[in-house]
């Protein structure tokens, strides 16, 4: 056993000695951010400008969705290489293993130039320690940047007289409501305009055969519960029985959802009713975020949240291969007891950052290229790919060449950066009626908009404990909807919650958002 | 013992030596090495201040996984699970192997083991993804069969009742066929004059397999046996967390899972290898216990 | 042959039984995943499980064949699978082999310390910490290396060596041999269902390289097939993390297709390996 205990001890030793190795490099990052001189930019004018004689090597990272990003070679990536005299590194790292990713290469400090971050918390966090180069300073420099990114978004989970990072847009209602227009014409009915002709609609979905299979398998509407425990889905319902989305102002003060104890028991009530009636999808636990969509597209689900861009290209194709007459129109939010409407109203919090060490033509040749994607050109470029190899053009009109399936040339815009712009995914050769009909999706949900004015601001306690204290809260509210627990529970769920954590939760982010705003 | 014995073993045992160094270099260099990211467990680790200068907090983060309301919830869930892996899954290859090794017309032997060893290349997202469309409340095939048969539907996915055994069948289905090449392995090793001496002595197919084939692969399992002990607070992170909803949150939640919510989604490394500590510390004592147990009982053991 | 007894066919006839029945419920929700990649999105919607599609497609396999990441990536894992399973088996039956011996000094203490790693690890930040001081960043033997041994397999060779019977160690001592000579031509070669099997779990662990090719490797065409894989179920996996971004849809039959390509190889090499574990070895010709 002694040589074991050498042996250990040595390697102990060793441990400490490479755990140095880690730390060093590391105190550098940390006086860039107190000190702030070597991450922060020399002030716009005193630069001098880059006239892109010098090739820079970058390397960006972007988190992916399904199919990856570019090869090397790709056209998109010589495209830039070429127009900016930059050697172009991506790094495609997939969704759910980003974070992962940026932990490990926080622990050797060794940041790409550019990459995203999708946590607030950790934009939050990084931010004070020097990790982000501030580009307040130099911003101005870039027009089509500051042009079109909104001063709110800019400013947005930033301190004071800050910009840390650059937002990535989402289009607000990118879910919108929805329902089978043929189901209600094939069973006589009304367009619902509240949430009791709601329910009478969807429960006609579900007993009166609206697929004309003699069977009884379609159900009214559907939700899911993500991993962060929230219920996703119905936030057109949440809105109308008067529940904040996340956070709601009272006399400057924010308040959470889940001291809405009144309005969560309206909900949970009707709810309840839905499940036991078989006109709320009975696996809607199961469920995975898309799927009351898939339920849609696959003729089984009447009423659902959908993104206007793909209810053409998509969904009515593969649900008309089952049901060829069937018709997906948009839905207003029916109104609640007190006349609220409310729909799905996204606010962006992911963030695109700049390594606070980089060189000063490194920072401007990044910022140009960004510049470039926000520009007229760029912009197009971005969504639609090169002219002559992913499409092309005949006299007024322009055609998709195969190219585009195969290339994905559009992927920097959907997973990087982008316009603030609702049409980001309607493309060059789309016809105009068909833009037109996506565009208006947006603009009839406009009037129900329905804001998280706490959006991005992660208390130290939230993200903790966060997960797990809203995760407990809707298992209750779950409980209840399956009649396995009284409404009543609600009320001991809000105070569990409370005492759990959420009164500091309260606290702390009432605390950042005075701060911030 | 006589140093000049142990010098005479250690001048034998050279070339011997010489083929372990490559694999003990390893183990001291990637696996050793970095076992002192352990330390971080008793602090608060900061990736810019590195494990030399984040600060030190003792116990905290132990204290606070013992005090969390939810701690004996989870030890009842995992120990709950690891058993059922124990007792349901861990035989299932052994049977499997021993039946195979029954069955003497070759191309119908290879079949079922080519296809029982396949649902092992099956990620638990697929998985567990075929299980739902099976199972499902509203349109699985089980219940569309209950409905058709005048039953009432079953939540085979949400019900707290249905989840450990699902979850030990899904176990079961995926890995016994994977499981069963190593005792298939050591079921080929069996000097073939026994399964001989065996009929001469008058013993028939089913004697034969239980006095010649099973003792055959007992040293085989009394080693996987002691090492599945130490992987009792191992239940299968991937396969728990995609099976896991809201509605069986009370039976399915283990620390794995748990940990996943409070410490790796949100990059907290120090609770995580705390938890992860303590984990492998259960780990360890019941190795241990395992290990002289089967000491005792003239195996050979683990170490 | 021999007539059997009475109770030797009904033995036989519930172990055949038993087999067909549990085959069959591996097989059928296997062959699911099989059709779904030869069918449409419209069916999988509609119809829930099923084992024959009703319109037949290869629009999957175009696809994928197509893709320019899959192709990549699939010569990427071929790579890493074929150089990092001979590291893996030249070291772990090498130290295997040295460890069986039960009069090795130092025996025990060495095996208490593998065993000590399969339960304590230090985790990713450290270890990535470790391959970054080696200047092993990016390189492939960042995943060869860092997952050169697996204690288990090592654990269990080491199980297979030992059963031995010493008489072999011995003739061939007197024989003059040396222990190199020993290990290569004698034991190796008589080891054959061991290597085999050992060989097969190291295939299908490099093959199955997911995180440690991530982390460790920042040039992503470098990146194996199990990230691409990972990249068209993402969405199946776990929405949360991905609520942000706007995916493409692929749809199940796409992603049924990534599944079944990338499990294809190891079907294939299944039966080589099978053959060495199904003849068994006559060790009782070396005692005889």
């Amino acid at each position: 056993m002694k040589k074991i205990g050498m042996l250990l001890a040595s390697v102990l030793i060793m441990g400490t000695a490479l755990a140095g190795c880690g730390s060093d490099g590391n105190s550098n990052s940390g006086s860039a951010g107190s000190g702030s001189t070597g991450g922060s930019p020399a002030a716009s004018g005193s630069a001098a400008k880059d006239d892109h004689s010098k090739k820079l090597s970058l390397t960006m990272m972007v988190s992916t969705a399904a199919g990856g990003g570019w090869t090397d070679d790709h056209p998109m990536v010589k495209y830039l290489n070429d127009k900016f005299n930059v050697d172009l590194k991506f790094q495609w790292v997939p969704g759910d293993s980003y974070n992962e990713k940026l932990n490990v290469l926080a622990a050797s400090n060794d940041f790409p130039d550019v990459f995203q971050i999708w946590d607030a918390s950790t934009y939050s966090k990084w931010m004070k320690k020097g990790v982000f180069l501030d580009l307040k300073p130099i911003l101005s420099d870039y027009p089509n940047i500051v042009n079109n990114v909104t001063d709110e978004a800019l400013a947005m989970m930033n301190p004071k007289d800050k910009v840390y990072g650059l937002p990535m847009y989402a289009p607000a209602f990118r879910s919108n409501l929805s329902i089978r227009q043929d189901w209600l014409d094939k069973l006589g009915l009304k367009t619902p305009e509240t949430v009791d002709e709601f329910y009478q609609v969807a429960k006609a979905f579900t007993t009166e055969d609206p697929d004309g299979n003699g069977k009884q398998d379609t159900i009214g509407f559907s939700m899911s519960i993500s991993t962060a425990g929230e219920i996703i889905g119905i936030d057109y319902l949440k809105g109308a029985f008067g529940l904040a989305n996340a956070w709601k102002l009272e006399d400057g003060k924010l308040v959470p959802q889940q001291t809405q104890t009144e309005e969560w028991k309206a909900l949970a009530t009707y709810l309840r009713q839905a499940y036991a009636d078989g006109v709320l999808d009975k696996d809607f636990a199961v469920n995975k975020e898309r799927d009351p969509w898939n339920k849609l597209e696959g003729n089984t689900n009447g009423i659902a949240e959908v993104n206007p861009n793909e209810v053409y290209k998509q969904s009515l194709p593969v649900l008309q291969k089952l049901a060829p007459e069937a018709d997906i129109v948009q839905l207003a939010p029916p109104a609640g007891p007190t006349g609220i409407r409310a729909a799905n109203t996204i606010t962006s919090t992911t963030k695109i950052v700049l390594n606070a060490k980089l060189s000063e033509e490194k920072q401007q040749r990044i910022l140009e290229i960004i510049d470039y994607m926000f520009s007229d050109e760029g912009y197009l470029w971005s969504k639609n790919g090169i002219e002559g190899i992913h499409y092309e053009k005949n006299g007024d009109t322009y055609e998709k060449l195969d190219a585009f399936d195969s290339d994905r040339p559009q992927i920097l815009s959907t997973w990087f950066i982008r316009r603030f712009d609702p049409s980001i995914q309607i493309r060059l050769w789309d016809e105009q009626e068909y833009a037109d009909k996506v565009m208006a999706w947006f603009e009839n949900t406009e009037p129900y908009r329905w804001t998280n004015p706490a959006a991005g601001l992660i208390s130290e306690t939230y993200s903790k404990s966060g997960i797990q204290l809203d995760q407990k809260f809707t298992a209750a509210i779950v409980k209840v909807i399956t009649g396995s627990e009284p409404v009543e529970s609600i009320d001991a769920a809000s105070k569990a919650w409370l005492a759990g954590g959420g009164d500091k939760i309260i606290e702390e982010t009432n605390a950042l958002y005075a701060e911030l705003n | 013992m006589p140093s000049s014995d142990i010098r005479g073993r250690l001048r034998r045992g050279l070339p011997l030596y010489a083929l372990i160094l490559p694999g003990a270099l390893y183990f001291l260099l990637f696996r050793y090495l970095p076992m002192g990211g352990i330390a971080i467990a008793f602090q608060n680790y900061d990736p810019f201040e590195g494990f030399l200068h984040s600060p030190w907090v003792g116990l905290e983060h132990f204290r606070r996984l013992f005090g969390d309301s939810d701690f004996w919830l989870l030890l009842r869930n995992t120990l709950f699970l690891s058993m059922l892996n124990l007792f349901v899954f861990f035989p299932a290859p052994i049977l499997l192997a021993l039946l195979l090794n029954e069955a003497r017309i070759r191309l119908f032997r290879r079949a079922v083991q080519t296809v029982t060893y396949l649902p092992h290349f099956l990620s638990w997202v697929v998985v567990v993804g075929i299980s739902v469309l099976l199972f499902s409340t509203q349109d699985g095939a089980i219940n569309e069969w209950l409905v058709s048969h005048g039953k009432e539907r079953i939540g085979l996915l949400t019900d707290p009742a249905y989840f450990r055994p699902l979850y030990v069948l899904l176990n079961v289905w995926k890995e016994s066929g994977w499981s069963a090449i190593i005792f298939l392995a050591a079921l080929a090793s069996v000097d073939p004059t026994l399964y001989e001496a065996a009929v001469m002595d008058g013993a028939n197919r089913w004697k034969s397999m239980l006095h010649v084939s099973l003792p055959a692969l007992r040293g085989v399992i009394v080693v996987l046996f002691i090492l599945r002990l130490g992987q009792t607070m191992e239940t299968g992170f991937e396969q728990v967390l995609l099976m896991q909803n809201t509605m069986n949150l009370d039976v399915s939640d283990v620390f794995d899972t748990y940990v996943y919510r409070n410490g790796i989604l949100i990059g907290e490394y120090s609770y995580t290898t705390a938890v992860g500590l303590f984990k492998s510390a259960i780990g360890l004592v019941l190795i241990v216990a395992a290990n002289t147990w089967a000491k005792r009982k003239g195996e050979e053991g683990v170490y | 042959m021999k007539r059997l007894s009475i109770s030797d066919r009904l033995f036989v006839w519930i172990v055949y039984a038993i087999l067909t029945i549990s085959t069959l419920a591996v097989a059928l929700p296997f062959l699911y995943v099989v059709m779904v990649s030869f069918s449409t999105k419209a069916e999988v919607l509609s119809r829930g499980f099923f084992l024959l599609p009703k319109t037949w497609s290869l629009d999957a396999y175009q696809y994928l064949f197509r893709e320019k990441n899959f192709l990549l990536s699939f010569r990427n894992s071929l790579w890493i699978t074929l150089v990092g399973t001979v590291v893996n088996i030249a070291l772990t039956s090498m130290m295997a082999y040295g460890l069986s011996k039960p009069w090795i000094v130092g025996r025990r203490a060495l095996n208490i310390l593998v065993l000590f790693t399969m339960l304590f690890n230090g985790g990713i930040i450290p270890t990535y910490l470790v391959v970054n001081t080696f200047g092993l960043l990016n390189s492939y033997w960042a995943i060869w290396l860092t997952a050169a041994i697996a204690p288990f397999n090592l654990i269990v060779m080491r199980g297979f060596f030992q059963s031995f019977p010493p008489e072999l160690e011995e003739a061939s001592r007197i024989d003059g041999c040396s222990e190199f000579y020993l290990f290569r031509k004698i034991v190796l070669p008589l080891s054959t269902p061991a290597i085999a099997t050992f060989t097969l779990f190291y295939l299908v662990q490099n093959w199955n390289t997911y995180f440690n090719a991530l982390i460790y490797l920042n040039d992503s065409t470098k990146w194996p097939l199990q990230v691409f894989l990972r990249q068209m179920l993402i969405e199946a996996a776990d929405s949360s993390m991905t609520l942000e971004i706007e995916g493409f849809e692929f749809g199940p039959p796409v992603k049924m297709a990534t599944v079944v390509a990338t499990a294809l190889p190891l079907l294939l090499i299944y039966p080589f390996f099978q053959k060495h574990f199904n003849q068994g070895m006559m060790l009782g010709s070396v005692k005889g």
